[in-house]
């Protein structure tokens, strides 16, 4: 059993949950009626109905045709793995005549290892940050934990439970990698968890009441912090340690000796730091100080909690947060996701929700948050229910010469930029160099079990050749692409790069590609299905055919051919 | 693009207005005063004062000393013997009654021009913390990503349509955060090598690059008649701009090894010597910010061993830097700040530092600048004897990048938006609004 559904029994058991039932805004919604499989495809169906009565008040609208096979095979795989489709995915799928083929796709993206692997890498990011050095962070094991639970398609409500309550030492532990990320700052815990999970910015009242949402002021901040005073921090740095280790507990409020009420006492025991508003970083700056004053925590626009004995007030936080009578948990995920596929939130920017920011759809933002509630969180019914819309498979093609339409009316599908991740995985597969890559994580991660750990995560290391070249605005959510003069750079000139184009590098498509096909057109076609995933049209094929025919040499002419199809917008983009 | 801030156009002409009209009114106010009067003193803010040196800088220098330089042994020393100096002692320099660490004898004859801030004060004594409060003016926060002042200046002053970058950062700095990508700094990590990728591999000669390009253009085609060109142009736009910069010999402006041997000398042998050759070179080219970065000042161990060491590059590459702007005519237009992230604990081998190491110590620390309109061969501020608190003329961050702004001309109550957040150039802490440090330009 999960560590929260037993917590929750145990509160039971001992009577508590009434206590904070009583005092906090807590109320937990009877359990989902037992169903059977549930049914994305009748979800499906009632979010493009409530899409369709928003396209339907607009004048004149173009909506954009479905997609066809090659270019929705193409947008999934980048989405739910990250990277492009192989070569031989493609053709089959192409060539598959069953009705069925594109749930059945989605079946098998979501089962694989890739899939959990490209997800703990994008949500990992998301929470901590891209940086493959982040000093407040052991990413290997985060990366592991978060990959575990993408694997086993653990309930959301769940995960961002261990999340927020995790406690103990960050190897033991891989879910600490956010906490750590906070160091002893109570204000980042605030500001972070409730932007993540609430999509709320209460950030903006640390400094003041809230500019454009008059519900939160500043005191409410304040007070929402006060759920991880009682939570202390240590950064281990002894020889014996690995180079990054953490230790984060929580400490218990006990009634205060001699005093009359449920006053707590607000000592923390141990050699960690306690989180606070103004962070400190070592515990000799603690030292001479009176024990900090303990204020009362409060939810988020809700009442303020009373503490209850032997309970940690993060766990008293994190049941408020992930419980399905919560007005953002659910609403807040869905709108990521469906931001994450659909190339823009329905609350937009995503983790803005606030009175002054009205999402485009309140009714599909309700009908999806409510679906996933009442799916008890499950992640991949949600993704299921996404990607099966007639929205999100529509083409992202416009008839030329038409404006494309408002992106909050889902009427075309998006032109997504690639993430730095997603930009090497695509290259690494179109290029063969997939292969090496693998064979040199497999090495390093033989090597790192022996050694010293808690680096980095090997894959995320592989991504930081590339990162510093490559936009990347850490934690920032693209819009759109703009590409830096390094980048530029190292596509044109990188010798890496021009290495895994060679036709001579024993893992290159182009090698095969040469060798076993008979005709020039049946070598353009391959190419294209292997880079972009798709068949030439017929101008496109006369097009590379000239270029070949025109070229030095047969061998440079294909090696140019895939370098410039490697650096296509189509091959950078999601579309 | 849809993310870079206002364009040089449009700041020209409103500056253009605004200059107009306060240039008039303080002539006739007071005869003395510099042509350069800006838009924002005519306003009569709360602290409105007419100060010279108003965007006199045309381009900006910053010399940032990673991990936390020491306050004592560079432009701060306490007097000889003190216990809190160690076996370091200042030396008497070129102006009088300023003394700085005998470490730096050729910044010792170059103070005429440094006006050097001894009580600078922030809350920040973490690595990372430190280094965003200095370079962006903010104290961090997860919401938003506040750009550094090279981005910031860059994006104020800098021309979009440049075939070299607007910001080069030698060795690392803070990005552009909100800004964009398009206003990151371009960076180099060794100034004495070659530019990374900025020269094709053997194979790939200027004909067949072309040809790629060319290539790559048409293939282009189709997927922009179906997806619209704002999908496309970013990428073109990237090629472009490498291309460029492959092919303009002002390229040559990164190529250390172009410079005679007497200026090599001047500037010294180090890497951070040749970053300023750079830099200089780089300026003269056009480009208007330049970040010269010298790592090695977390010194909580040994201190004076290292700080001798660092000064060996310091020394030299600064008042280097200094001597040959001012030979070539440029100091005055050229603002040079050197700055880290937080200075040194007082006391020596104590707090958990190792023998003969200092700690983290923001309470009060130095910042230097030079040229850009600042008066040279001054001292702002001081701390007590024993160097612990500020005891004149207290400085802030805020002040100081609003002293950056106005020696560049900028209007540092500029709001810029991160995402529908209204952000102002310069802090305005809890209503405040700071002025630019008065004493540097008066």
């Amino acid at each position: 059993m999960d560590r929260r559904r037993s917590s929750k029994s145990w509160l039971a058991a001992l009577g508590l949950a009434g206590l904070v039932l009583a005092t906090g805004a807590v109320s937990f919604a009877p359990p989902a009626a037992a169903a059977g499989p549930k049914d994305w495809k009748a979800a499906a169906a009632k979010a493009d109905e409530l899409l369709v009565g928003r396209l339907k008040s607009q004048k004149d609208l173009v909506v954009a045709p479905p997609a066809d096979d090659a270019e929705f095979l193409r947008r999934v795989t980048m989405d739910l793995q990250g990277t492009i489709p192989t070569y031989e995915e493609t053709v089959a799928f192409l060539q598959d005549p069953s009705p069925a083929k594109r749930t059945a796709v989605v079946d098998r993206l979501l089962s694989s290892t890739r899939h959990a692997d490209w997800f703990a890498i994008w949500y990992g990011n998301l929470l901590v940050g891209s940086s493959a050095r982040n000093r407040n962070v052991d990413r290997r094991a985060f990366n592991d934990w978060l990959r575990e639970q993408f694997r086993k398609n653990r309930p959301y409500d769940e995960m961002v439970y261990d999340l927020v309550t995790a406690s103990g030492n960050s190897e033991q532990n891989g879910a600490l990698g956010l906490m750590t990320s906070f160091e002893t700052s109570a204000a980042d815990a605030a500001g972070k968890t409730s932007r993540y999970f609430l999509g709320v910015q209460m950030q903006c009242a640390q400094c003041h009441d809230h500019p454009y949402d008059k519900r939160i002021k500043q005191t409410d901040f304040q007070a929402y912090a006060a759920f991880f005073f009682t939570t202390t921090y240590r950064r281990n740095m002894s020889p014996n340690t690995p180079d990054i280790s953490f230790d984060v507990n929580s400490y218990a409020l006990e009634p205060a000796k001699g005093r009359a009420g449920t006053e707590m006492a607000a000592m923390p025991r141990g050699r960690g730091i306690p989180l606070m508003l103004e962070p400190v970083r070592r515990p000799a700056d603690l030292r001479g100080r009176a024990a900090p004053a303990l204020p009362d925590a409060k939810f988020l626009l809700g009442k303020t909690v009373k503490d209850v004995p032997g309970l940690d007030r993060r766990t008293v936080l994190a049941k408020w947060m992930t419980s399905k009578g919560n007005e953002w948990f659910a609403e807040a995920f869905a709108n990521r996701m469906w931001a994450y596929f659909m190339g823009r939130g329905i609350v937009h920017p995503v983790d803005d929700f606030s009175t002054s920011n009205k999402p485009s759809n309140p009714e599909l933002l309700k009908f999806l948050g409510d679906e996933l509630a009442r799916g008890d969180f499950d992640v991949n019914h949600l993704i299921r229910t996404i990607v099966a819309t007639d929205a999100y498979q529509r083409s992202s093609k416009m008839p030329r010469g038409l404006e494309r339409p408002d992106p909050s009316l889902y009427a075309v599908a998006a032109v997504k930029p690639l993430s730095v991740e997603q930009s090497f995985d695509a290259l690494f597969r179109a290029t063969g160099a997939e292969a090496e890559v693998e064979r040199r994580l497999a090495l390093r991660g033989n090597n790192m079990e022996g050694a010293r750990r808690g680096l980095v995560d090997p894959r995320t290391q592989i991504y930081q050749l590339f990162r510093r070249s490559f936009d990347d605005d850490e934690g920032a959510e693209e819009e759109t692409f703009t590409g830096t003069i390094p980048r530029g750079l190292l596509m044109m000139n990188g010798m890496e790069i021009n290495r895994i184009m060679s036709s001579v590098n024993g893992d290159s498509p182009l090698k095969r590609i040469l060798a076993e096909s008979r005709s020039d057109r049946e070598r353009v076609r391959r190419l294209y299905l292997t880079v972009l995933s798709r068949d030439p049209s017929a101008g496109e094929l006369n097009n590379a055919l000239t270029h070949v025919h025109t070229s030095r040499n047969e061998q440079e002419g294909y090696e140019d051919l895939l370098w410039a199809l490697c650096n296509t917008t189509e091959f950078m983009s999601n579309h | 693009m849809s993310r870079s801030p206002r364009t040089r156009a449009s700041a020209t002409r409103r500056d253009v207005l605004g200059w107009g009209l306060a240039a008039g009114a303080a002539a006739l106010l007071n005869p003395r005063l510099p042509f350069a009067v800006a838009k924002d003193e005519k306003q009569a803010k709360p602290d409105g004062e007419l100060l010279p040196g108003k965007g006199r800088a045309k381009r900006l220098v910053l010399l940032y000393m990673a991990g936390g330089a020491t306050q004592f042994e560079t432009w701060a020393p306490k007097k000889k013997g003190s216990p809190n100096m160690g076996e370091a002692e200042p030396i008497n320099t070129s102006v009088e009654g300023v003394e700085v660490g005998s470490w730096f004898p050729n910044m010792a004859k170059t103070m005429d021009d440094v006006c050097v801030v001894r009580s600078v004060t922030t809350r920040e004594g973490n690595h990372d913390r430190g280094r965003y409060l200095m370079h962006t003016g903010y104290v961090p926060n997860p919401t938003v990503l506040h750009p550094g002042v090279g981005s910031y200046v860059a994006s104020e002053i800098g021309d979009t349509n440049s075939v070299l970058p607007n910001f080069v950062s030698i060795g690392g700095s803070q990005g552009a955060g909100f800004l964009g990508v398009e206003w990151d700094p371009f960076v180099v990590q060794n100034p004495a090598a070659p530019v990374e990728n900025l020269t094709s591999p053997p194979n790939i000669d200027k004909r067949r690059r072309d040809t790629r390009l060319s290539l790559l253009d048409r293939l282009n085609r189709e997927f922009e008649g179906d997806r619209g060109d704002e999908a496309v142009a970013p990428h073109r736009n990237m090629f472009d701009r490498a291309k460029k910069l492959m092919d303009t010999a002002k390229n040559r402006a990164f190529d250390v090894t172009e410079e005679p041997e007497s200026i090599l000398k001047l500037y010294g042998e180090s890497t951070f010597g040749k970053g300023c050759v750079v830099a200089r070179r780089l300026l003269e080219q056009g480009v208007k910010v330049v970040e010269v970065t010298l790592g090695g000042w977390d010194t909580h161990n040994n201190e004076h061993a290292a700080v001798k060491a660092l000064a060996e590059a310091l020394d030299p590459g600064m008042s280097g830097l200094l001597k040959d702007l001012r030979d070539r005519g440029l100091l005055d237009e050229t603002l040079v700040v050197w700055f880290s992230e937080f200075g040194r604990t007082p006391r020596v081998g104590e707090g958990g530092n190792g023998p003969g190491g200092r700690g983290h110590y923001p309470q009060a620390f130095s910042v230097a600048m030079a040229g850009g309109g600042v008066r040279g061969g001054r001292v702002i501020g001081a701390t007590d004897a024993d160097g612990v608190a500020c005891t004149e003329r207290p400085v802030t961050v805020q002040e100081l990048h609003a002293s950056v702004c106005h020696s560049m001309g900028i209007d540092q109550d500029r709001i810029r938006f991160a995402g529908r957040r209204p952000v102002r150039i310069v802090d305005q802490l809890e209503g405040v609004r700071y002025a630019p440090v008065r004493e540097m330009y008066v």
